[in-house]
């Protein structure tokens, strides 16, 4: 087992007849890191998942966990990964307790850690009922406590708030941080912005099937600052100039604003080429930015 | 890791309600057919009374067929004769419900994801059933064995049971099961091919159908001898074969009833037993193309 990366996908891509769910797709989650995946609807991230559980045949690359091939030896690649995949599926006739005992027995474990796990999701006092008559969010903690029963070393979770109500939702992320604080490898895939700003240390972004921005928040949000500048007279041939300037990324207009996608060290430079061609800039400033602001910019 | 799964296909099982009603509509039309057997029988001998008209139904020697499955051993050999009936109904739907139904909730996802090995989830699915299966059958033969003990006292019929008859009946379960194993079988493939119940169960009734169609025609001697060995290549002929062997082998013979259930009129045994492998291994292997070699989930 590597002790530095948990997973890594070379080139992995899959297609579905015409259409490509995900394009050469790399990644390096090192082990013990909170990782976002984070994307648009139909982005890719629930099939990049199925692929790195063995459930969907990459049309080509190749993704490892732990060293081992997924594709190759699926069994040994598997052995240290728990994942919670889109909505929580069980036998709606079984309780808690033998949903769980079937999953222990399809690993070939005893059933010791079932109640572990169900304490640690707060289902114990439930888990003699049927599943079919869980709410939502009871439903989700035990898809957690399925993930969590061979106690992994890597933990996929795939929209693990979906359908919480705002208690439940606070409760899942406490269990995320805790199971993070642990050291665990937790890949995370999730609509919520904030939320996955507020747990992952890393983030890759996928957009139609590929990887469009990867690395530490801090560091994508960091980049990715906007440069405000407010115009008095000038506005178009100052849009026009930026937009010549190589390292500025895209320039929007907005009445007499310009909003400049550029490193937040060029401000001053900014003003002096503005400046020097004669536009009247009335002031100029760095807008606060978000993993929102930079998803928002890169998925459009 | 195979008795891992096989221990958690068999918890799924035993614990699904699906099963259990089955086998109760199955013990509910042998207590039926056992009681219409008595009415005719009690009739016959006058035990029940018509008053001064002479009811004539069957001949003497089909009135001795079934004052034989009315007492022991016979009563094996007909509750038998209806598991390879009604049961392989009853069989196909239990079989397409076992593994259609795991498409349909999901659960296939969440197991496979938990352990890899498709293959092995069949065999061991397969292998549940079969116990299921037999379980089924002790329990049928021991409700009919309580009818047996009722009616033939009720009747003054003579029973007797040797330890061979005991040994015959271990056989004889292994036979039917044997016989019910390609209609199972038939109904996991096109539940895996259809990835849902209905295409399991409705899959494997239609072969039931079409297979039971052309037994008809065979039956029926229509087409010569060149279309007889033809239709003799398909299931029917060659489960009746074994079926009646079955039935042989408790002092009972159908072909009182039917003629076209003679041993004579049948294939042999070692064909019966050859083509029903080569229908077992072809839809077995199809099962296993259809969960192995395809994604589970598909596009997101």
């Amino acid at each position: 087992m590597s002790n530095e990366v948990a997973v890594v996908t070379a080139q992995l891509s899959k297609r579905f007849g015409q259409r490509v769910a995900v394009d050469a797709l790399d990644l390096h989650i090192p082990c013990g890191t909170v990782y976002g995946l984070v994307g648009p609807n139909g982005a890719g991230k629930t099939t990049t998942i199925g692929m790195l559980l063995g459930l969907i045949a990459p049309s080509s690359g190749a993704a490892r966990i732990f060293g081992h091939d997924v594709q190759r030896a699926t069994a040994q690649a598997l052995r240290s990964v728990g994942a919670m995949i889109e909505a929580p599926a069980f036998y709606p006739y079984l309780s808690a307790y033998n949903n769980l005992r079937v999953l222990a027995s399809t690993r070939g474990l005893t059933t010791a850690r079932i109640d572990t796990v169900l304490t640690l999701v707060e289902l114990s006092t439930r888990k003699r009922d049927r599943f079919s008559t869980f709410s939502q969010g009871m439903k989700q903690r035990l898809a957690l406590a399925a993930a969590l029963l061979a106690d992994p070393q890597l933990i996929i979770l795939d929209e693990p708030t979906n359908g919480l109500d705002p208690a439940g939702t606070v409760e899942m992320r406490k269990l995320v941080q805790q199971l993070a604080a642990g050291g665990r490898t937790i890949v995370l895939c999730s609509h919520q912005l904030h939320e996955v700003e507020q747990l992952c240390e890393r983030v890759a972004i996928l957009h139609s099937g590929r990887l469009v921005a990867e690395g530490r928040i801090a560091d994508l949000v960091q980049q990715r600052h906007v440069i405000e500048v407010d115009v008095l007279e000038g506005i178009e041939q100052a849009q026009t100039l930026l937009a010549t300037i190589a390292w500025v990324r895209s320039v929007e207009r907005d009445a007499m604003r310009l909003r400049v996608y550029a490193p937040p060290e060029r401000a001053a430079e900014i003003n002096r080429v503005l400046t020097s061609a004669g536009v009247a800039v009335a002031a100029i400033g760095l807008a606060e930015s978000s993993l929102e602001s930079v998803f928002l910019e890169l998925t459009k | 890791m195979f008795l891992s799964l096989l221990r958690a296909e068999w918890l799924k099982l035993r614990l699904r309600p699906l099963g259990w009603l089955l086998l109760a509509i199955f013990l509910v039309l042998i207590a039926l057919y056992l009681s219409l057997w008595y009415v005719i029988a009690a009739l016959h001998s006058g035990l029940i009374g018509v008053g001064e008209a002479e009811l004539v139904i069957l001949s003497d020697a089909q009135i001795a067929q079934i004052e034989r499955q009315l007492s022991f051993p016979g009563i094996f050999g007909a509750v038998l004769g209806q598991i390879n009936g009604i049961g392989g109904i009853l069989a196909v739907i239990l079989a397409g419900g076992a593994l259609g139904s795991e498409y349909g909730w999901g659960t296939l996802r969440t197991q496979l994801s938990h352990a890899p090995q498709r293959g092995q989830l069949l065999a061991a699915k397969c292998v549940a059933l079969a116990l299921l299966v037999l379980l089924a059958m002790v329990i049928a033969l021991a409700v009919g064995s309580a009818f047996a003990l009722l009616y033939s006292t009720a009747l003054g019929l003579e029973n007797y049971l040797t330890a061979a008859d005991l040994a015959r009946i271990v056989l004889g379960m292994g036979r039917a099961l044997f016989i019910l194993a390609p209609y199972m079988l038939a109904s996991l493939a096109c539940a895996a091919l259809g990835r849902s119940v209905l295409s399991g169960i409705g899959g494997g009734m239609l072969f039931l159908i079409v297979d039971i169609g052309l037994g008809s025609i065979d039956m029926l001697g229509a087409g010569g001898e060149v279309v007889r060995s033809l239709l003799n290549l398909s299931l029917q002929p060659n489960i009746n074969a074994l079926v009646v062997a079955n039935s042989r082998s408790f002092g009972i013979d159908q072909s009182v009833f039917a003629r076209a259930l003679d041993l004579a009129n049948l294939p042999p045994t070692w064909q019966a037993v050859l083509i029903i492998v080569v229908y077992c291994v072809l839809f077995y292997y199809m099962a296993h193309q259809w969960l192995t070699k395809r994604d589970i989930g598909g596009p997101v």
